[in-house]
């Protein structure tokens, strides 16, 4: 290659770096501009004292709080959901799966990834009403079918995520434990899977984020505006990113869309924590199971 | 002298490809047996026949007997119904790459253990520090058993995996050119090991250096197109005699002279005369 070119390429490459630093200073700092000053006691509780409305004793009407809390449970069935069905799919797909058997799941699951989210909701609205004319009006929009219409969204993910860091484990570490007198299981729980942990938690990072950022598949199976906190998986819910969403397109006055900007921002800021709490998880997992 | 390993015409393919052919051999225990012979003729193939390792590979096949002598008792390894997990860890393997599992390494020793169900017993550190001291290790990590074993040297990694093949006392022991990627020193290091678990195990090893085959081997065989020939002095009687594997150890090189110093060289009188390689070989 001659060195002009070369310097180009890499000098396009530091570009488009710092095209995308750039891009991510920008929005979060707009963000944060825009968001930092409306944080305040009012934006998460309204008028209800907040201990109240931690201990569910009172309801909160115009307060942030329950939307946190049902982005959260959502978050939390969701990823229970997606997470073992997808990494044992992986698993599946990367240690047992063989001939036109494993060609038609991969298929399968390569479609399932390029499902626009909208239609996935519709799946779910589809579900709920079959549910609903099945069981005579007890089954609606509500926090678990969310929840499951979200696991299948990200289960793609999680799977792809899964196979490919098995895959990858070099035959010298894939042959050690057989050679050593192991059963396949034995192999794939105490050597493959915790020899991936970096690659499966960061499938389940993108998971969480992808989550916690849909809104067209909560927005048809479950969320509302103003439901209050969640008490059970078959109640309504509310969450940050359908509230974002109606107040971005809904707005009456600049004090409203201030408390959007406000929620987009606890949004990021829940999402960082989760990524920072998962990899911490990681780490913790990685010392106690490999290094104790 | 005891037979510890008696193939009968065995035979081997990948799909199609035919790798080992009408291979029939026996081996004494507690002797070093040196393969050697160009890449690619099925050496570390044969090693896999001896473990039943074969079966992890798709589209191998095999026929013919590959038997191992285990408490009095002589075990077909490629019988269907024997317990393979039962068989690998008696017969310890050690692979060319050092190749320490992702964990400590204490974990990396006690792991054959955990899979054997032995990994709660009372005297696990007891066993762990003399599998690593049988390995010449022991001083150089006794301090640091928690740390990342990948992040020993070479010579230190291979050792670790030696002495987690011995952790389970094997009685037979395949290594696949283990000082194929290791420093000279740690090559005498590993020799050195080599020759002193001899007491107590059967080695089968595959290897390049002819210099260390002199050094180590009671006996040497040379593999060629899917073969197994024995060494001897006669270049007539093997196909392979000719090639520089066939020369290499018949033909003492005065570069090796000082290099056996320290070991005693292979002698002759240790390698038998050679058979059609579709009869069985004693020695």
């Amino acid at each position: 290659m001659k060195p002009g070119l070369e310097k180009t390429l890499i000098s396009l490459c530091w570009l488009s770096g710092f095209v995308l630093l750039g891009a991510v200073i920008i929005l979060v700092g707009y963000l944060a501009y825009r968001g930092i000053p409306t944080l305040n006691r009012h934006l998460l509780f309204g008028d209800t004292p907040p201990l109240d409305a931690m201990l569910m004793k009172q309801q909160v009407f115009d307060g942030l709080f329950p939307a946190i809390v049902g982005t959260l449970a959502l978050l939390a069935i969701a990823i229970i959901i997606a997470v073992p069905i997808g990494v044992a799919a992986g698993i599946y797909m990367a240690e047992y799966g063989r001939g036109p058997v494993k060609k038609l799941f991969s298929l399968l699951f390569d479609i399932l990834a390029a499902i626009p989210s909208i239609v996935i909701g519709l799946c779910g609205l589809t579900v709920i009403l079959i549910l609903h004319n099945r069981f005579e009006g007890r089954f609606a929009p509500c926090l678990i079918l969310s929840a499951l219409s979200l696991a299948f969204l990200v289960m793609p993910y999680l799977i792809r995520t899964t196979q490919m860091a098995l895959e990858s484990v070099p035959p010298a570490i894939r042959l050690t434990a057989p050679a050593l007198g192991s059963s396949k299981l034995q192999n794939i729980l105490l050597v493959l899977l915790p020899s991936c942990l970096p690659e499966i938690t960061g499938g389940i990072i993108l998971a969480t984020g992808r989550c916690a950022e849909d809104t067209a598949v909560i927005m048809l199976t479950g969320a509302v505006t103003s439901a209050g906190i969640p008490r059970s998986f078959l109640d309504q819910y509310e969450a940050l990113p359908f509230y974002i969403y109606y107040i971005s397109a809904q707005y009456s006055g600049p004090a409203e869309l201030a408390s959007g900007f406000g929620a987009a921002l606890i949004l990021l800021v829940i999402c960082g924590l989760l990524f920072t709490l998962s990899f911490w998880l990681r780490r913790r997992l990685t010392t106690s199971l490999l290094y104790r | 002298m005891t037979i510890k390993i008696r193939t009968h015409n065995i035979s081997f393919w990948y799909n199609d490809h035919q790798v080992l052919n009408n291979i029939s051999i026996e081996i004494p225990e507690h002797t070093i047996t040196a393969i050697t012979g160009p890449s690619g003729n099925g050496k570390s193939t044969f090693l896999t026949v001896l473990n039943r390792l074969w079966e992890e590979i798709p589209g191998a096949r095999i026929s013919g007997l590959a038997e191992i002598e285990l408490q009095g008792n002589f075990i077909d390894t490629c019988d269907p119904s024997l317990p393979v997990r039962q068989l690998r860890r008696r017969v310890g393997m050690v692979f060319q790459q050092p190749n320490p599992l992702p964990m400590s390494i204490r974990k990396n020793i006690v792991f054959p253990l955990t899979i054997a169900g032995k990994g709660k017993q009372k005297d696990l550190e007891k066993k762990i520090r003399n599998a690593l001291k049988r390995a010449l290790l022991w001083d150089e990590v006794k301090d640091r058993l928690n740390d990342d074993a990948r992040k020993l040297s070479g010579g230190q990694q291979q050792r670790l995996c030696i002495a987690r093949a011995l952790v389970l006392e094997p009685s037979v022991l395949l290594l696949d050119e283990p000082t194929a990627s290791v420093d000279p020193a740690a090559c005498e290091g590993i020799e050195q090991l080599l020759l002193s678990l001899k007491a107590n195990c059967t080695l089968v090893m595959v290897t390049h250096y002819l210099d260390q085959v002199r050094r180590i081997a009671d006996t040497v065989l040379t593999m060629h197109e899917g073969q197994l020939f024995p060494q001897n002095d006669s270049a007539e009687t093997s196909p392979c005699s000719q090639t520089e594997y066939g020369r290499g150890v018949t033909e003492p090189s005065s570069s090796t002279q000082s290099q056996t110093s320290c070991f005693p060289p292979c002698q002759a009188g240790n390698q038998k005369s050679v058979l059609p390689p579709q009869e069985t070989v004693s020695m």
